[in-house]
């Protein structure tokens, strides 16, 4: 091996480190977008639109951007984008339920007050029922 | 010069290719983060997933750090673990509502039993106070019942009979002193329970006949018959009896009930008739 094709390796490997922006290209996240497509449906499903709207909105934000991503043959940025928007439409679903439930305790609490004023008047007044 | 080209790619590649810095601020976000959802008393039992996952996470984006890895990886990987942090928290406080729904229902069952207790324990003195109502009622029945016993027995007492004019008691002639209007002490034990009676049924009134023999003359009859019919009214009077309550007649010798012609019918003749009304007053006749 001649000494000048060792520096014509050395340099290309060079440039090529930082031509690539330092980041080897993996394969297509296949199976991170198929698994942020289903959470961020099942945040869809959840009614995350009215418990957790901005936290939905960047999961379908992230979602968009893995798949353009995909398209743009940037498959790193792909897989980082999709598992956002795994976590983002998990966090929103998550969020969704725990809305629904505050709200049903609130509910509930309402109801309660309602029956003891009901029953304190009772006691105050046991004729009337 | 190929030594010194080497060294150059040697070195880049043993820093990772970057400048990277050692800090990052999303980092110390989810360090704080997942601290915060770590230390919740729930966190194992609402949130064991979320909380392992973050921590894994933080972990992945502290060794990135460490590593000198790109400052996107490590920002993506402390990205991760605030999100699932944060889910966690979310999830930690669904459980809360949960308990709080539960705990509500409970005290919604307590607060409903107590107002069945409070209904069964009206429902009980309603019961009660029914009952102790009808208890008098039956009292009063009693009484009354009572009551109308005694008066029906104190009549009898009275030796009363039922006639057209409705009830007559008579007092014979041996009440009084021959020829004269004063009742003899024997005449005492009719009188007081006469006026017993009429204090018993404030209704009834009086109507004090006074009767003779055919001896003598009409005048003296009608007049004999008239005192003997008073002296009786001033008795009952002297016993609490109200005088508008009596009225008396002087009969003389008109209406006999036996013969004039014996001394056993003349005697039955000479009496004194009280005919008691009905209890609103009324006489049944007026007049024999």
């Amino acid at each position: 091996m001649s000494p000048r094709i060792i520096t014509f390796s050395a340099l290309a490997l060079v440039t090529a480190a930082l031509g690539a922006g330092c980041a080897t290209q993996g394969p297509i996240p296949t199976q991170q977008l198929t698994m942020a497509r289903t959470l961020v449906e099942q945040a869809d499903k959840a009614d995350a639109q009215r418990y957790a709207p901005a936290d939905l909105q960047r999961a379908h934000d992230e979602l968009s951007s893995a798949e353009k991503a995909v398209n743009d043959q940037k498959y790193d940025d792909a897989r980082r984008y999709a598992e956002n928007a795994q976590v983002d439409a998990d966090l929103a679903s998550a969020r969704a339920s725990s809305g629904e439930a505050q709200r049903a305790a609130r509910e509930v609490d309402r109801t309660i007050d309602t029956l003891k004023q009901e029953s304190e008047r009772h006691a105050n007044d046991p004729g009337a029922h | 010069m190929n030594r010194n080209i080497l060294s150059a790619v040697l070195v880049a590649l043993a820093t990772g290719c970057a400048t990277t810095p050692m800090h990052s601020d999303r980092l110390d976000e989810a360090r704080a983060e997942v601290e915060k959802v770590s230390a919740d008393p729930l966190a194992q039992q609402a949130a064991g997933k979320d909380v392992e996952e973050a921590r894994n996470d933080l972990q992945r984006a502290e060794t990135a750090l460490q590593q000198r890895q790109a400052p996107v990886d490590v920002d993506h990987l402390a990205y991760l673990a605030l999100r699932h942090a944060q889910s966690g928290e979310a999830r930690i406080a669904e459980a809360r509502a949960r308990q709080q729904v539960a705990q509500a229902q409970d005290e919604r069952n307590r607060v409903q039993l107590h107002e069945r207790e409070l209904e069964a324990q009206n429902a009980r003195s309603a019961a009660e106070n029914a009952k102790s109502s009808a208890a008098a009622a039956q009292n009063d029945a009693a009484n009354a019942q009572s009551e109308l016993a005694n008066a029906r027995q104190e009549l009898k007492d009275l030796q009363a009979k039922q006639t057209a004019r409705g009830l007559v008691m008579t007092l014979s002639d041996v009440l009084f002193d021959t020829g004269q209007a004063t009742l003899k002490p024997g005449a005492d034990r009719a009188l007081d329970r006469l006026a017993q009676f009429l204090k018993d049924s404030p209704g009834t009134n009086l109507l004090v006949e006074g009767h003779t023999d055919s001896v003598g003359t009409d005048d003296y009859n009608l007049a004999l018959s008239q005192r003997r019919a008073q002296s009786v009214a001033d008795a009952l009077s002297t016993r609490g009896v109200a005088t508008d309550r009596v009225q008396t007649k002087g009969l003389g010798k008109a209406y006999p009930v036996a013969s004039n012609d014996t001394q056993a019918g003349r005697q039955q003749n000479r009496r004194v008739e009280i005919v008691f009304s009905d209890k609103s007053g009324q006489f049944a006749q007026s007049s024999p």
